[in-house]
């Protein structure tokens, strides 16, 4: 009997904890694709410039997008805050998010926005070549991507195969250059013996050591590098390759406000605060991002703006057909 | 509590019916005891009475109300002493004894039970810390407490040893009669059955070869294999003529007509000064009794049944004559 | 049942052709080969030590084997991503096939050996006895009695560990195995396109279902618990290699991620704050107590049935249990999200539906354990306590429930670490704003912030291990 009382005091406590954790519809509802870790010190100040409560959900970009496509009309989400151009695509084009008005658009370079504006990007980040001008001088680098798999470079390019960046680049190859190009650069650049690597991070540490004459990574991994050691002490140098090559490409996180919200007004007001300039310094400062806003700069890292990047022009939100991509990888035995 | 009635009852797991056509009935505050060899439909009918088999034709009624299909186990007021007790092993003794009872009366009546099977004091222990009898006397209070309309024995003395198994019957036999159960109880054993019961039945393949007081089915067999099966046997073919058989016992008394088998019981042979002669081949001692095993003239070895003093040793030369009718039985054509 | 419509609607929304076209692609048939061949290698290897380790634990003279009992368990709280990451931090050429079966070997063995355990602590030692004095040393014993009273509880867990497999994305992404699941989630994540997802789940399923069939077939008859407590078999001169053994077991499973963990709190610059660890255990633990409750609830009645009766109907409803478990996190969380947000929008993303959620995928855990456990209940005491008076609901609370119990507080508290650790499904379905270890664990390793996630990991740990205590409490000597 003392028992079963116990029993039932559980369930009921169990119960009772689930009603508290209930999100209310009067509040701002934020799906974020974008870690915590990254994001949730500037999401918290989100309460102030919409003027209402704010409940912040994260999870992989991916996922969201896929909960968001499932929930249709039913969904609690106000604002899809996404770690990339190809999630937001995948809802924008289910008609899951709504237009953004013109004033938001605005404050963003057109070639880093939606073409049917239902998205912009809130911060960028680019592929760049990590070097050790010890060994090797930047006039010397590739200029293109072509130069890349120069049979001089044999065994001296560092690659992580793993890292959706990477994926991300050989599939803007493809989109760019077309399947037989990116076939037969890919068996080329597999012939070259090139240096595998578990991760950017590693790429960077090897050039950095002298055992790497240059890298293809992340442009904010040097940064987060130099913010710790000081950029005085980085022996590796990023060169920006630049002139709409594919190995200059851009990616980016950006939002959208989901379509038939009923906050959309508090809705946007988050996405201006995304694009204030509060928020892009704090992409800009905590992950070296380049600000999707180019009237911001960093007050700590020597970013160019992001108008000077000379990206290839692609549709961001096509960089997704990622099965065909990890297909050709594996039969140039780069997977 | 009130008498049990079971007609023409059918039953069986597809296939050739495993009850067939079975009649008896158990008075109210009756014992009787379902006699048959191991595969006889013992145990099916045990549960086809408990309602955890289904019957295929025929009835059963429980004082005045026929227990059809519709009425579940938990509603027949039908209490089961399984073989080897099935005590609950993660309840006490009392727990087990109360387990049928409501909250209110529980206390009380469980004690009255434990008392009577001769188990008062024994409420706390766990079943694991019982003997086999004693396990067997919880689990008879344990059916009993909730006044059942019929308590069903399955083989209940089958794992005891022969002295426990002894006392425990008759245990067993005072506390139903106490409670004033009506109780059915199945045994392969014949000395349990006709010991026990007030009343027999002698199952064979389904069939019920014979439903009577246990005296009646010792003494007047329905047939020549009911009179095997209940007890020890001396048996010759003979042709019976007006009332005298003739075997290598002498002319005896009998009743019948014509060829068959002559069949006595080994206490009608009397090791004495007169009747036919015969050598001792060897004595079997039992304590209260000896079954002494002899050579009459002709080879055929007989048993007899001594009682007290046993004054006789292999290789003696005896005579042996014999006590009271012979029971007869006609060959069928 | 759930997210087999739900696989079903989403497969078949665009026709019949778009199902076929994934199927018919080579790389479908290649990955579902490359993700069996795993599954058969990892269970063959999981038998092998569940059986040993648990030999060991329950029958041997091994020192300290109520200690063992419990650190051969506890891998079982290791998130798979989490021994993924560890092990590639310490062994970094250890990819591919060998890393995804070695990580998935380490931390999905237990499934074995908690069910063989029990077995052998229920096993009627009168048939061992009984083959020893018919003249067979105790090696033949073990091969030909032992083995045989164990089989049914060794292919129960050997199941659980195959669809395991086939169901885990987080070892074999980062093993860069690529395996089924690898499909389903590029769909998900890269392609953003849900309906191959679906239909390469529905192939899980059909797999899940083709291994669970095989299973039942070779599943035999249980035997009935025996009375005695089961013999003690000394180790003699293989005790200290034994021992090496079991240690050598427990360094690379536990020893491996926990150097790990105290590497990265030493080595790490980010921090952690101690309220925020507390206040995510305390989720942690409302949500997979409540997720192993309901599991339990919806477990008993399919268990009941399932050693009591032979019927289509409960065989079907386990089945489909069954192919749940071998269906990714991500899917069987979408299901829910689909059905919920459409059928119970007041119970989305609330506690009850995660618990829920946890209850679809780890039915089988649960069933798995008390069908064990009632297998070994006689039945004649249900019929008894029929005959007293009380009907099947109440028989079954009172007598089959309690007879049961070691084998169902097994499948709860094995419920309760694996709702622990769940990431996939708790990331769709929690309540906006809560996070549980496992949330907080992943949100710190995705950026490399390995320091802050070493708390979160070892309170992890430490959670599951309080069940992988009581496991041993229950199944243990003190009868």
């Amino acid at each position: 009997m003392r028992r079963r009382a116990r029993t039932v005091t559980l369930v009921a406590a169990l119960l009772a904890s689930t009603v508290t954790a209930c999100s209310s519809a009067n509040d701002l509802i934020i799906y974020s694709g974008r870690n915590e870790q990254l994001v949730g010190a500037l999401l918290d100040q989100l309460e102030d410039a919409v003027g209402i409560d704010v409940e912040v959900r994260y999870g992989g970009s991916g996922e969201m997008a896929a909960q968001l496509l499932e929930e249709g009309q039913g969904t609690e989400a106000d604002v899809f805050f996404s770690q990339d151009a190809g999630a937001l695509g995948a809802v924008g084009a289910q008609g899951r998010l709504a237009e953004l008005p013109a004033d938001v658009l605005g404050m963003v370079p057109q070639n880093y926005q939606a073409r049917d504006k239902r998205w912009v990007a809130t911060s960028a980040r680019a592929r760049v070549i990590a070097y050790d001008p010890r060994v090797v001088e930047e006039s010397a680098l590739p200029k293109t991507i072509e130069e890349v798999v120069d049979p001089k470079w044999k065994g001296k390019v560092g690659y992580a195969p793993t890292n959706g960046s990477w994926q991300a680049f050989v599939t803007s190859v493809r989109v760019l250059k077309g399947e037989d190009f990116a076939k037969d650069w890919l068996k080329k650049f597999a012939a070259n013996e090139p240096k595998r690597f578990d991760n950017n991070i590693n790429i960077l540490k090897a050039v950095d050591d002298g055992q790497l004459p240059f890298g293809l990574i992340n442009h904010y991994y040097w940064y987060a590098s130099a913010a710790e050691k000081g950029a005085a002490n980085m022996k590796a140098k990023l060169h920006r390759v630049g002139g709409g090559d594919p190995l200059s490409l851009v990616n980016v996180a950006g939002v959208g406000v989901i379509q038939g919200s009923n906050q959309s007004e508090a809705a946007q007001k988050a996405v201006r605060f995304l694009l204030s300039e509060q928020a892009q310094r704090h992409f800009a400062d905590v992950t070296a991002e380049y600000p999707a806003n180019p009237g911001v700069k960093s007050s700590k890292h020597q970013l160019p703006p992001i108008t000077d990047l000379q990206a290839p022009d692609i549709d961001l939100s096509k960089l997704s057909s990622l099965q065909e991509t990890v297909k050709l990888l594996q039969e140039a035995g780069l997977s | 509590m009130s008498g049990l009635t079971v007609k023409r009852l059918v039953a069986g797991y597809g296939g050739d019916p495993v009850l067939r056509e079975v009649d008896f009935e158990v008075p109210e505050g009756g014992l009787l005891a379902v006699l048959g060899p191991s595969g006889c439909g013992k145990t099916t009918l045990l549960r086809v009475l408990a309602g955890f088999h289904p019957v295929s034709s025929g009835e059963v009624w429980l004082g005045g109300k026929q227990l059809t299909a519709e009425v579940p186990p938990e509603q027949r007021g039908i209490g089961i002493v399984p073989q080897e007790g099935a005590l609950f092993p993660h309840l006490t003794v009392a727990g087990n004894v109360g387990f049928g009872l409501r909250r209110g009366d529980r206390a009380a009546r469980v004690e009255e039970l434990l008392e009577l099977v001769g188990l008062a004091g024994f409420g706390a222990r766990m079943p694991g810390e019982l003997s086999g009898g004693q396990a067997q006397r919880v689990a008879l209070a344990r059916a009993l407490a909730p006044r059942p309309g019929v308590v069903l024995l399955d083989e209940p003395f089958s794992a005891l040893d022969a002295g426990l198994r002894e006392e425990l019957r008759a245990d067993v036999r005072a506390t139903l009669k106490a409670a004033g159960a009506t109780a059915l109880l199945v045994t392969h054993d014949q000395e349990e059955a006709l010991g026990i019961a007030d009343h027999v039945v002698v199952l064979r393949d389904g069939a019920v070869a014979q439903f009577a007081r246990p005296q009646t089915i010792y003494a007047s067999p329905a047939d020549l294999g009911v009179a095997l099966f209940v007890g020890e046997a001396v048996t010759f073919a003979g042709v019976a003529r007006s009332g005298l058989v003739s075997t290598p016992l002498g002319e005896l008394r009998t009743s019948g007509d014509g060829p068959g088998t002559v069949l006595l019981r080994p206490e009608q042979l009397i090791i004495g000064a007169a009747g036919v002669p015969s050598a001792v081949d060897d004595v079997l001692f039992h304590g209260h009794d000896a079954t002494v095993l002899l050579r009459l003239a002709d080879g055929t070895q007989v048993r007899s049944r001594v009682q007290g003093k046993i004054s006789v040793r292999a290789g003696d030369s005896v005579s042996v004559s014999v006590d009271g009718p012979a029971l007869f039985f006609g060959d069928t054509p | 049942m759930l997210p087999l419509a739900y696989l079903a609607v989403r497969s078949f929304e665009r026709g019949g052709g778009v199902v076929w076209d994934v199927l018919a692609r080579t790389r479908t048939a290649e990955l579902a080969l490359r993700s069996l061949s795993l599954a058969v290698a990892v269970t063959a290897a999981c038998l092998v030590l569940g059986v040993l380790s648990a030999w060991l634990v329950v029958r041997s003279d091994l020192p300290g084997r109520r200690v063992f009992g419990v650190l051969l368990v506890l891998p079982l709280a290791v998130p798979s991503y989490v021994a993924g990451f560890t092990w590639i931090s310490v062994a970094p050429d250890l990819t591919g096939f060998a890393g995804a079966f070695v990580v998935l070997t380490l931390v999905s063995y237990p499934y074995v050996l908690l069910p063989v355990a029990a077995a052998l602590r229920t096993a009627d030692p009168a048939v061992e006895e009984v083959a020893r004095s018919l003249g067979r040393t105790g090696r033949q014993v073990f091969f030909s009695v032992t083995l045989r009273q164990i089989r049914p509880a060794a292919l129960a867990g050997g199941l659980l560990v195959a669809l395991y497999v086939l169901s885990d994305f987080g070892a074999v992404s980062l093993m860069r195995y690529e395996a089924f699941t690898l499909g389903i989630y590029t769909s998900y994540r890269a392609t953003f396109d849900r309906t191959p997802a679906a239909v390469l789940g529905l192939v899980l399923v059909v797999l899940a279902i083709a291994l669970t069939v095989g299973e039942r077939r070779a599943r035999g008859v249980v035997a009935h618990r025996g009375r005695r407590q089961p013999l003690t078999v000394s180790l003699g001169r293989a005790r200290m290699p034994a021992l090496a053994g079991a240690v050598s077991l427990i360094l690379l499973t536990l020893g491996v991620p926990v150097v790990s963990l105290v590497w990265w709190l030493v080595e790490g610059t980010s921090t952690f704050s101690v309220t925020d660890v507390l206040a995510t255990t305390g989720n942690t633990v409302a949500v997979s107590a409540f997720g192993a409750l309901l599991t339990l609830l919806l477990a008993l009645p399919v268990g009941i049935l399932a050693a009591r009766h032979q019927g289509r109907l409960v065989r079907g409803v386990e089945l489909a249990g069954f192919a749940g478990h071998a269906l990714p996190g991500i899917t069987v969380g979408l299901a829910l999200v689909f059905f919920g947000i459409r059928f119970a929008p007041a119970l989305y993303q609330t506690m009850p539906m995660l618990a829920f959620a946890y209850a679809v995928l780890f039915l089988p855990l649960a069933v798995g354990a008390v069908r064990t456990g009632v297998a070994h209940a006689p039945p004649v005491l249900e019929e008894v306590s029929r005959s007293l008076g009380h009907g099947r609901f109440t028989t079954g609370l009172r007598v089959t429930v309690p007879l049961a119990a070691p084998g169902i507080l097994a499948g709860t508290a094995l419920v309760f670490l694996t709702c622990a650790k769940e990431l996939p499904a708790t990331l769709l379905l929690r309540p906006t704003g809560m996070d549980t270890l496992a949330t907080e664990l992943w949100t710190r390793t995705e950026v490399a912030a390995y320091a802050a996630a070493a708390p979160y990991a070892a309170v992890l740990l430490v959670v599951a291990a309080i069940p992988a205590v009581l496991l041993d409490r229950f199944l243990g000597g003190e009868r």
